[in-house]
């Protein structure tokens, strides 16, 4: 069943349709929070007040651009967290309650999955040493492979703007990988 | 000037293949004869992919949602009988569409004034009935069934008898407790129920957003609370929760009042209309916007389900 059909189930009062549509997207919004943020318990924060957000406004939602639509809100709400003045500091790998979120392939062997460990840390914080503005957009595109139409809606930018700043966010990420475990000289002599 | 200078401006539309075919000539010469920007590009894509790589992370725990249906039926009926309105019989039918929009005004303007209802407080559509959807700017969540303005009330203690209680709170900001509280779940038709609801705010979201919440006192305030009568479209609103009429509105808070003269407070008072029968279920919904309790603030909701006797 797809979005619209869900929502138009939730707009009668079906609260299972719309805990189907959380089921679905909860996922790749917590993703693209968390490599926004950085902090799992701030990036499950933001899913959840999504999804709250989206809860009161179902009748007014659409099927075809609530994709979009709960981006757009999940990326204001990180935009929110990050002007607070106090921080914790970013957790690499676990959540709130300790479990490894980004978990290597453990087929890669010891090794390797040090090696993988170590690249997705040097990934992560060259990616939270860009400028927020430009992290969103790289996050949207590279991470949750959203298209330059959603991208603009969700960050309420012209297509143009979308592009040139992720022009820009990709240079800035190339350059915060050099000499890290993630640059491609290092990934290509380990593999 | 740097021969790189020349395409790296063309390095993400070169690695999305798309680039026009005059930028694609132009990029592919230019790499050919530059090796710093063929070694750039390399990296610039190498980076991409490094990132692409990164896997999805799971959700870590349950996202938790109100336990009412996530819309009154009344709303989206009324919405689509709006839509209708306006992009049909308005288009086609402007006379007709006219005399309804009269017709509905004259409608608000008696039940808003309380004359034409037999049953004091009984609404089938209260987002009309309320005085203060016509004069309060909504915040960007409100919900199109909250009927009432949240007010700042002083902050009062739950009643020792009120044993019926909901409690939400907020995992984005813990400080905040909304509370909806009665003496006993069952009540009987013809008479009135009291009911306590109160949003209980650390003085220093509210007051600073974005403040780090510490301790000290807390701001109160009166959530917009309705019951719902299951099975039908009758919404009940309170007969007596003062503080309704319009004050000073608070700049950083769009459709939050300091609460005005007359008292407010957190206990209100419902009729429960006679005739209903026994077994039915009545739906308590306490409700805040976000941005009631602050910028940034959460919405919220509590509800009880009260039984007819």
């Amino acid at each position: 069943m797809d979005d619209e059909a869900l929502l138009e189930r939730a707009r009668r009062g079906d609260r299972e349709a719309f805990a189907a549509i959380v089921t679905r997207h909860q996922d790749e919004l917590y993703t693209m929070a968390l490599r926004i943020l950085g902090t799992p318990a701030d990036a499950a924060d933001v899913v959840q007040e999504t999804f709250l957000r989206a809860y009161v406004r179902v009748p007014v939602l659409r099927g075809q651009t609530i994709r979009a639509w709960l981006f757009r809100v999940a990326v204001n709400c990180c935009h929110d967290i990050q002007r607070r003045s106090v921080r914790r500091p970013a957790d690499p790998l676990e959540d709130e309650r300790g479990n490894i979120v980004d978990l290597p392939d453990p087929a890669l062997g010891p090794e390797a999955t040090a090696l993988s460990r170590e690249r997705l840390m040097a990934v992560r914080q060259a990616l939270l040493s860009i400028q927020p503005e430009f992290r969103a957009v790289v996050v949207l595109r590279d991470v949750n492979d959203l298209s330059y139409e959603e991208m603009s809606a969700a960050l309420r930018i012209p297509i143009g703007t979308v592009k040139s700043r992720l022009n820009r966010g990709r240079t800035m990420l190339a350059k915060a990988l050099r000499g890290t475990a993630a640059a491609p000289g290092v990934a290509e002599g380990n593999a | 000037m740097s021969p790189r200078r020349h395409v790296d401006d063309l390095f993400s539309a070169a690695y999305e293949d798309d680039l026009s075919p005059i930028d694609e000539a132009r990029f592919h010469a230019h790499l050919q004869s530059c090796a710093p920007c063929a070694a750039a590009f390399a990296e610039f894509s190498a980076s991409v992919e490094a990132l692409r790589e990164l896997p999805r992370a799971p959700m870590p725990r349950p996202v938790h949602l109100p336990s009412t249906p996530p819309v009154a039926e009344r709303t989206a009926r009324g919405r689509i009988s709006l839509g209708w309105l306006n992009a049909g019989l308005l288009r086609r039918f402007p006379a007709t569409a006219a005399a309804a929009a009269i017709a509905a005004v004259l409608v608000i303007i008696a039940v808003t004034h309380g004359t034409s209802s037999p049953t004091a407080g009984v609404a089938t559509f209260p987002s009309l009935s309320s005085p203060a959807s016509k004069n309060a700017p909504q915040p960007q969540a409100a919900t199109a069934s909250c009927t009432q303005q949240i007010v700042r009330v002083p902050v009062t203690s739950l009643p020792a008898d009120f044993s019926a209680q909901a409690l939400t709170t907020s995992p984005s900001q813990p400080g905040l407790r909304l509370v909806l509280a009665t003496s006993n779940l069952e009540v009987t038709a013809g008479k009135s129920v009291d009911v306590y609801a109160q949003l209980v705010a650390p003085i220093s979201s509210y007051e600073a957003p974005g403040a780090a919440t510490g301790a000290g006192s807390s701001a109160a305030f009166r959530p917009c609370v309705s019951i719902e009568v299951g099975g039908s479209s009758l919404a009940l609103v309170p007969k007596s929760s003062g503080g309704q009429a319009p004050g000073s509105g608070v700049a950083e808070n769009p459709g939050l009042e300091e609460a005005s003269p007359a008292p407010a407070s957190a206990m209100l008072s419902f009729d429960i209309p006679a005739g209903l029968a026994s077994g039915t279920e009545l739906h308590l919904i306490a409700t805040v916007p976000a941005g009631s309790a602050g910028y940034g603030s959460p919405a919220l909701t509590a509800t009880l389900t009260l039984t007819i006797r």
